[in-house]
């Protein structure tokens, strides 16, 4: 299955590479990335493709817990047209 | 101010008692700061024994454990203890050295990504590029690790941001965030699903004890008359003499427990992940029951196997809001407990060697009430789990999630200084205690009165049952039959012991042990043949278990 987040995520140190790690670790394939922001704003807008035999929800659930992370959304699976997109023209898109 | 000093006042602010560490390098301006603390800090002689002290100190207090190391072998033997936190859900603040900024990155002497290697391992980790930024951090990591569900927090303190000035130094004082709480039309669906039903089994795990709602689930458990069974942290949520208790289920479980959730038509499970050691088989396990799961963390609900209804937030509010008028569950009940009665343990066992079981049930039962017992990983920490009995949560300290080997003698070293005024007993094996033999000299050196009873079998013995039962008796690297001699070495350290070798001496043994003013150390050997009953063989339901001989 292959599924979409959305998630707004701290400009802090480490932040990205958390939220990669928990993809990992719960059991996803990262397929695509996207990542907008600068040094100078306090929030990462990162949208994710990824692909996994799990739940999508409980990756959604695994993300929100983590510290830096405001808010996750949970999109779409395989068929939506947004997650066959590339990520920046979803990103746009959404 | 410097940054270290400003550590140490904020460390105070957040009510620290004890800190758990071992020096080094980089965190020397730290120790420097330490000499002026209010609180005591503890020596271990390693630092996971550090990690693991300030864990048992947090499970036995319900505060925050707080440990300190240096940078690079400070930091990575500090982890097995913050992983041991995290699984385990206990609130932790660990503070590592690091080497100066202008140095991060270099590969520079006792440099390790610390922030990198513990990320999967913490709920959060800070690394302050200034020390301005401790202001804002030492309270955030406190209230990390002490909210929701408990875990560990670590700050990664660069030397020169530990000697450098903090402009201005103010205290938060205890950050808290306000804990979510179960909605009405969820509890509704919850108060269906209990009045139509007609078996149902309450799970108690070790977020009840983590959450203190343990007067709260004995209530619920009670108004209801519910058969309750536990998990391995959930030992002593209800006490394990209660007539309502059916024991722990799982792996190990008692058959009482195993088969109570197979036939259960409702399953509510209160503080528990539905670790695999306790489901088994997971599509076949309580394949009657409809889930009602309440936890304060989220991701737990659903993760594993999706819940009728789910209450998310504060469990003792939850269990609160479930009380409501009677139901009458008397006929399951009286099954549940008949079928108890008939399983019971047997202690009679040939010859006159000490069995293990045999042993812990009357060290039980001649413990004072106020009695921790701690142990570590492996056949003699399911004895622990199912011959012993517990009061309350915080008496019985197991690594559940991580399974460490060498837990026990620290953790009781932490459990001791959190509550000085209990008995505290490391029950250890053979294999386990040289993981941390050396926090014996932690004993001596703070004279701290713990009893550590040691089953020897001179094998790792869990492993070597696996083998013979589910490897032809293969056996692999397994005998420690060269174990070094134990109260030899125990007096090596200062303390005193005696060894046990006949069932005819265990009353008298135990008795002397208990008395003994200072540590003492009980070397007791025993069959290398014995055995875990009874035992769910992996990949197989919970109800498939199966039972050897006992020696």
């Amino acid at each position: 299955m292959i599924f979409y987040l959305q998630l707004n995520v701290s400009n802090r140190l480490g932040s990205l590479e958390r939220v990669l790690g928990v993809i990992r670790f719960r059991g996803f394939d990262l397929l695509d990335m996207s990542v907008h922001g600068s040094p100078a704003t306090p929030s990462f807008f990162v949208g994710v493709k990824v692909q996994g035999s799990r739940a999508g929800e409980n990756l959604r659930r695994q993300l929100e817990k983590l510290e830096d992370v405001f808010l996750v959304e949970l999109f779409t699976v395989t068929a939506d047209p947004i997650a066959s997109q590339p990520l920046r023209e979803a990103a746009v898109a959404v | 101010m410097n940054g270290a000093q400003f550590l140490i006042r904020a460390l105070e602010a957040e009510g620290t008692e004890y800190v758990f560490g071992y020096p080094g390098g980089a965190v020397m301006p730290v120790y420097d700061a330490l000499l002026e603390a209010s609180f005591k800090h503890i020596l271990t002689r390693h630092e996971q024994g550090a990690a693991l002290a300030a864990d048992g100190y947090a499970r036995a207090s319900g505060k925050v454990g707080v440990c300190l190391a240096t940078s690079g072998p400070g930091a990575t033997n500090l982890i097995t203890g913050i992983a041991n936190a995290f699984l385990d859900s206990v609130p932790l603040v660990a503070v590592t050295g690091q080497v100066a900024s202008e140095l991060m990155g270099t590969d520079a002497f006792q440099e390790v990504d610390t922030l990198g290697l513990t990320m999967p391992i913490v709920k959060h980790g800070f690394l302050p590029k200034t020390a301005d930024d401790l202001v804002s951090m030492v309270p955030e990591a406190f209230r990390i690790a002490r909210s929701g569900r408990p875990g560990p927090v670590i700050i990664d303190l660069p030397k020169d941001v530990a000697m450098g000035e903090v402009s201005r130094p103010h205290f938060t004082g205890r950050l808290l965030r306000p804990e979510q709480k179960a909605d009405e039309p969820s509890l509704q669906a919850a108060r269906n699903l209990l009045v139509r039903s007609k078996k149902p089994v309450l799970y108690a795990g070790g977020g009840i004890v983590a959450a203190g709602a343990e007067s709260h689930i004995r209530a619920f458990a009670e108004h209801y008359g519910i058969p309750t069974v536990t998990t391995l942290k959930g030992i002593g949520s209800i006490p394990g003499d209660h007539p309502l208790c059916l024991g722990m289920l799982g792996m190990h479980g008692t058959r009482a427990a195993n088969h109570a959730v197979h036939d259960a038509d409702l399953l509510i499970v209160v503080g528990a992940r539905l670790d695999d050691r306790a489901t088994g088989k997971l599509n076949t396990f309580a394949p009657n029951a409809a889930l009602l799961h309440l936890d304060i963390d989220p991701a737990e609900l659903g993760k594993l196997k999706r819940p009728h209804v789910s209450l998310l937030g504060n469990l003792a509010f939850s269990l609160q809001s479930l009380v409501g008028p009677k139901c009458d569950f008397t006929e399951w009940r009286t099954h549940c407990q008949s079928h108890k009665r008939q399983t019971a343990w047997c202690y009679d066992t040939p010859g006159d060697r000490i069995y293990g079981p045999d042993l812990l049930r009357r060290l039980s039962a001649c413990c004072p009430d106020k009695t921790i017992i701690t142990c570590d990983v492996g056949q003699h920490q399911m004895w622990v789990a199912q011959h012993m009995c517990f009061a309350s949560g915080y008496r019985h300290l197991s690594s559940g999630g991580l399974g460490t080997m060498g837990y026990g003698l620290p953790a009781a070293i932490g459990a001791w200084f959190a509550k000085p005024d209990h008995q505290v007993v490391v029950v250890s094996g053979d294999g386990s205690i040289m993981m941390n033999i050396q926090e014996l000299a932690t004993l001596k050196r703070y004279e701290i009165p713990i009893k550590v009873v040691l089953f020897d079998n001179s094998r790792l013995g869990m492993v070597r049952q696996w083998q013979t039962e589910f490897f032809e008796d293969r056996q692999s690297e397994v005998d420690l039959s060269d174990n070094p001699e134990f109260t030899t070495l125990a007096e090596g350290f200062g303390v005193p012991g005696r060894r046990l070798e006949k069932r005819e001496d265990m009353d008298e043994a135990i008795s002397e042990m208990l008395a003994a003013p200072g540590p003492f150390f009980l070397h007791v050997p025993i069959d290398s043949q014995s055995n875990v009953w009874p035992l769910v063989p992996p990949g197989k339901s919970n109800i498939d278990m199966i039972e050897g001989a006992h020696t």
